[in-house]
């Protein structure tokens, strides 16, 4: 054992006892040469570091010194030999298994009777748990200064004691202007009893979550707010305040008005459906006619297909040529050669677009049991165009069976003369002509299309 | 067209075969049709050119609502009644006092509806 300095006189007794010590303590404790070759290890070495005094003595101790630190301790050592103390450096040391423990070691110079220093020794304390609690307060603190929700904190009067970025954003009011100042300046005049149930609520230790309310912003204006308040103990467990998460809910609030109007609007749409659905039912009922199931069935599906056309431009229009198209999707493979399809583009309402679909169904499952797509030759030319104020439409079928008037007038035959007539404000003209059937729609163009007259939504 | 001894219905409705079937059911009632309008402008103008002794209104009307010919309908003395696939709070305020018909709803309610709006 050497001697500790400005101990000169030293017995036996002494060195047993100081020894005695050393081993007992806490902190690692280990002595080497000034060219470090270890020649003491405590208990509290072995414990940190899993290697026992036996295995350590006579070793350098540059073997618990990870590769790319041994200048820096070799630093370190000169400076001691040299001397100078280092107090708590903090570094990294390699436990037997390898595992790197966070320490720090105050060094110390050890000299001989003569003042001579003979050798340097380490005090180091294990600060991995110290370093973690460190790293996770600047992390939590960081958290809570990066946070999109505003976290403050007031004492159990109510007083503000921390204020976060957030609560400067959201309420305007800045860390120093709420630091020391009541909770209650973002209270509005109405809600003041809020905050006495909620004091009261946090001395009872119990959270408040998600309570959503109105609180007052520095430029006067009320937000809504959505605030989390939790009680906030000391080491001891007892409440000394409160935290507080505000988080500004507007947004929220507007999604659900949104979400509150789409709603409405479903209601509308579906019941005007179920409306329409009744109102063809009913048409193809009358003077006590049997329901054509399949009729009935193909007509529905023909609607349906407009809604998907409708909901691809977010339920505004539908392109004219993609109306057509999927009306007659029953004939896709003829469009090009027997069925010839032409005219500008126009963005139809809805209602236009359901008016023009029908006709075109109709005319289709027409021209396909009686007229032009019955057999294998005829023809069929779609065309509209816009003259002005006006647009036209005409269906031209040629190269079928010999036309005949019929009989009576159906549910199709008046849904592609009455109906569009009525529903468009147009003249209709329906001419079976016996060489094929020609079919001619002339109405205003504003009754089709709200581009070129509206400002669109 | 008004019909001098009939009572004359205007008919306010955007989607066409929804108008088209009520202006039939309508007219096979007993009503005479000044129009079947789908939108306010188209049905404010029939209401300037033609007698008019009952109303039916869809309240919505795509990108308006029925609202102004409500309240021109109040303003001339002309009972009206609403048909609608809204739920009443969501109707607006000019249709407070009218009789509301949910959508769908059979023609039979529709006219019995209609005929209690008249003068006795």
């Amino acid at each position: 054992m050497h001697g500790m300095p400005g101990a000169p006189h030293v017995t036996d007794d002494d060195t047993a006892y100081l020894a005695a010590i050393v081993n007992a303590s806490a902190d690692a404790i280990f002595g080497t040469t000034t060219d470090g070759i270890i020649r003491s290890w405590n208990t509290a070495c072995e414990r940190m570091l899993g290697y026992s005094a036996e295995e350590m003595i006579g070793q350098s101790i540059l073997d618990i010194v990870p590769a790319e630190l041994k200048h820096e301790a070799l630093a370190i050592r000169d400076r001691v030999s040299s001397g100078d103390p280092v107090e708590s450096f903090e570094t990294v040391r390699l436990a037997k298994d390898g595992r790197p423990i966070e320490v720090a070691i105050t060094y110390s110079p050890i000299r001989d009777g003569h003042g001579q220093v003979i050798g340097v020794s380490g005090i180091m304390r294990d600060v991995t748990t110290i370093k973690a609690a460190q790293r996770s307060a600047a992390m939590l603190a960081a958290i809570v200064a990066s946070s999109s929700d505003g976290v403050v904190s007031k004492t159990l009067d109510g007083t503000v004691t921390s204020w976060n970025k957030s609560a400067e954003r959201i309420f305007g009011f800045s860390e120093a202007e709420m630091i020391n100042r009541s909770i209650r300046t973002i209270i509005p005049g109405e809600r003041q009893a809020e905050e006495d149930r909620i004091l009261a609520t946090v001395v009872s230790g119990e959270m408040i979550d998600n309570f959503e309310t109105v609180r007052l912003r520095k430029d006067g204006a009320l937000i809504d707010v959505s605030v989390t308040v939790s009680p906030v103990r000391d080491s001891a467990g007892r409440i000394i305040g409160a935290s507080k998460i505000v988080r500004d809910i507007t947004d929220k609030r507007q999604t659900r008005e949104q979400l509150r109007t789409l709603l409405a609007e479903v209601n509308h749409r579906s019941k005007n459906m179920l409306s329409l659905v009744q109102a063809i039912a009913r048409q193809m009922t009358r003077h006590g006619r049997q329901l054509d199931l399949n009729r009935f069935l193909e007509r529905l599906q023909a609607i349906a297909g407009n809604q998907d056309l409708l909901i691809q431009n977010d339920w505004r229009f539908i392109p004219i040529a993609d109306l057509v198209r999927s009306q007659l999707g029953a004939f896709r493979d003829l469009i090009g050669n027997r069925i010839a399809i032409a005219g500008p583009q126009i963005e139809l309402t809805p209602e236009a677009a359901q008016a023009i679909g029908m006709a075109v169904h109709e005319l289709a499952t027409n021209a396909a049991k009686y007229g032009a797509l019955s057999g294998d030759e005829g023809r069929i030319a779609l065309s509209w165009s816009c003259d002005g104020d006006d647009f036209d439409m005409s269906w031209r079928e040629s190269g079928g069976p010999p036309v005949t008037v019929p009989e009576h007038r159906g549910f199709g035959s008046r849904v592609i003369s009455d109906m569009v007539r009525a529903g468009l404000d147009g003249e209709v003209e329906v001419d079976f002509a016996p060489t094929g059937l020609r079919w001619h729609l002339r109405c205003p163009l504003q009754r089709l299309s709200r581009s070129s007259n509206y400002a669109r939504r | 067209m008004p019909v001098a001894d009939k009572i004359n219905v205007l008919i306010v409705e955007d989607d066409p075969m929804i108008g088209f079937d009520l202006s039939i059911e309508l007219e096979e009632a007993g009503f005479a049709i000044v129009g079947v309008a789908p939108t306010v402008s188209k049905a404010l103008h029939l209401l300037q050119r033609h007698r008019c002794d009952l109303a039916v209104l869809d309240v919505n009307l795509g990108l308006e609502t029925s609202a102004p010919i409500a309240r021109a309908l109040s303003a001339a003395g002309v009972p009206f009644v609403a048909v609608t696939g809204y739920s009443l709070d969501q109707c607006p305020e000019e249709f407070a006092t009218a009789p509301l018909l949910s959508k769908p709803f059979q023609t039979s309610r529709l006219v019995a509806t209609l005929r209690r709006q008249l003068p006795r």
